[in-house]
């Protein structure tokens, strides 16, 4: 170093000062896109977990942990003899069909009469400005109908899901994001929510189901977060009951160490919007059993 | 002089209360202490993501950990991977174990200590 | 620093004992720095365990563990709301291009 003499030296700081460029001009196209792109974003999304697990098929992303893993699958076919979602599939199918005092079931609340359209939730609406899940429209209805809202992580709830999900199997993901700023927003701070670390564990979303996506954590395999949704509600063998999708979002912020937000708090809604935007184009699984 | 009472305070005070699993209340120094506190789930839980010897888990979301004398020399690189990985690899998965308060210093050069007879 | 702390710790018996009133004002500080992080969103639970703890020997009398464990808590709620100001710019580190 003693011995560069200055133009050599020079030289090298130019070398350099090219190449900070360079790579500079480089990020620039990610750098620059500022402007929310959902369409890219799955595009990009959708390219980047069929090029990590290219024999997966397109039915399957739903399947998440037994999609990628062979011996998990094994095991997962077993159980699903006597899959352990099926009491509540069963009073979630009761439940539907109940009449209220009013005379009117939930399917007078929805489209099709609430039959193979879960793959439509959540919806943005234009009305209210606000992200809409199949959980908050449940309890819409109920509340319409002089029911009492119900709990939105399990028990009931977790029932009726399970019974319009199943109603909808096959049915690809089918999220819109209408022509309004607000639908953007949303969609926007879902997705930065999803990527954005959180709790004393210093994980976001992403650090597990993006990064580490197949990927063994001690006995489990970590879900691909492509069609991570579609198999929701769930039976979860470490809960040992059915969950919904928000109580899923809960249970990951306590596992890093990151007080949750509440069931259907807006952020919670914005990921939701988010990810099953991403996942447009895989066919609904749910209800699902997970370990 | 602050400091000093709350150290000694914190020590002592979390120490009489086992219920308290804190970094603080973790055996002092050296590979065994090292060892015991990267196994222990609620301090270092390394065998959530990572195979190791006497670990008896299949985890592969981190590297296998062995022969960590050879692949890091020098120390200080270990430590700052311990520290805060996140700032040497923005996309880490590596819980950023030192500035994030979840050990402390002492507690991570134990880890080290026992991670060299890997 | 470590020399002093490493004193500390051989003789506890030296160290001023810490009154209510400190033992009080620490904890009205952690609170105050939770608070913030839930301002932005970004509480944690470790925080939250440790307030409650340093609450509990605060009721029970014991000034210095209280003190100790108000100044955990506060510097891990410090530490999560410099997460949050940090994530609002990494985070695009870890988008799928």
């Amino acid at each position: 170093m003693h011995l560069l003499i200055p133009s050599a030296r020079l030289r090298q700081v130019a070398l350099l000062a090219g190449a900070l460029g360079a790579m500079a001009l480089a990020r620039m196209p990610a750098r620059a896109a500022t402007t929310p792109n959902p369409e890219a974003d799955r595009l990009a999304f959708r390219a980047y977990f069929k090029q990590r697990f290219p024999a997966v098929k397109n039915g399957d992303w739903g399947n998440g942990p037994y999609a990628v893993n062979a011996g998990m699958r094994q095991q997962w076919e077993a159980i699903m003899q006597f899959p352990p979602y099926d009491f509540a599939l069963g009073d979630g199918e009761k439940e539907f069909h109940r009449r209220f005092a009013d005379g009117k079931t939930y399917a007078d609340c929805f489209p099709d009469k609430g039959i193979g359209i879960r793959q439509n939730y959540p919806y943005f609406d234009t009305k209210t400005g606000k992200v809409i899940t199949l959980g908050i429209a449940i309890n819409r209805c109920r509340v319409a109908n002089g029911e009492k809202p119900l709990n939105y992580q399990k028990g009931l709830m977790a029932s009726i899901e399970a019974y319009m999900a199943h109603t909808s199997r096959g049915k690809p993901f089918d999220i819109k994001i209408p022509n309004d700023p607000r639908a953007l927003a949303a969609y926007e701070d879902g997705r930065k929510f999803f990527y954005s670390r959180r709790g004393q564990l210093n994980f976001s979303c992403a650090s597990c189901h993006v990064q580490a996506a197949g990927q063994r954590l001690r006995g489990d395999i970590l879900a691909p977060a492509l069609g991570i949704l579609a198999a929701f509600p769930i039976y979860r063998s470490d809960w040992g009951s059915m969950g919904t999708i928000q109580r899923r979002f809960t249970s990951c912020n306590v596992q890093v160490r990151s007080v949750p937000f509440k069931p259907q708090d807006k952020t919670y809604r914005d990921l939701e919007y988010f990810l099953s935007y991403m996942s447009n184009g895989v066919p609904i699984t749910g209800p699902g059993a997970r370990p | 002089m602050k400091t000093r009472i709350t150290f000694a305070a914190l020590a002592a005070f979390l120490m009489a209360s086992p219920a308290f699993a804190q970094p603080a209340a973790a055996p002092t120094t050296g590979p065994a202490a090292g060892r015991a506190i990267a196994f222990n789930r609620s301090l270092g839980n390394c065998l959530a993501c990572h195979t190791m010897k006497g670990g008896d888990v299949p985890s592969n979301v981190g590297p296998m950990l062995n022969d960590m004398k050879l692949r890091f020399p020098d120390r200080k690189v270990l430590f700052q991977i311990l520290w805060d990985e996140e700032k040497r690899n923005p996309q880490t998965v590596m819980p950023a174990f030192g500035k994030n308060l979840i050990l402390d210093r002492r507690q991570i050069e134990a880890i080290i200590d026992f991670l060299y007879t890997l | 620093m470590l020399a002093a702390c490493v004193a500390a710790m051989l003789a506890p018996g030296l160290a001023r004992a810490a009154t209510k009133t400190e033992a009080q004002a620490a904890l009205a500080a952690a609170r105050k720095a939770e608070a913030a992080a839930g301002a932005v969103r970004n509480r944690w639970l470790p925080a939250e365990a440790a307030l409650k703890q340093a609450a509990q020997a605060l009721a029970a009398g014991q000034y210095d563990g209280s003190v100790a464990v108000s100044e955990r808590a506060r510097a891990l709620a410090n530490r999560s709301i410099q997460q949050a100001k940090e994530q609002d710019g990494l985070w695009q580190n870890e988008v799928i291009r």
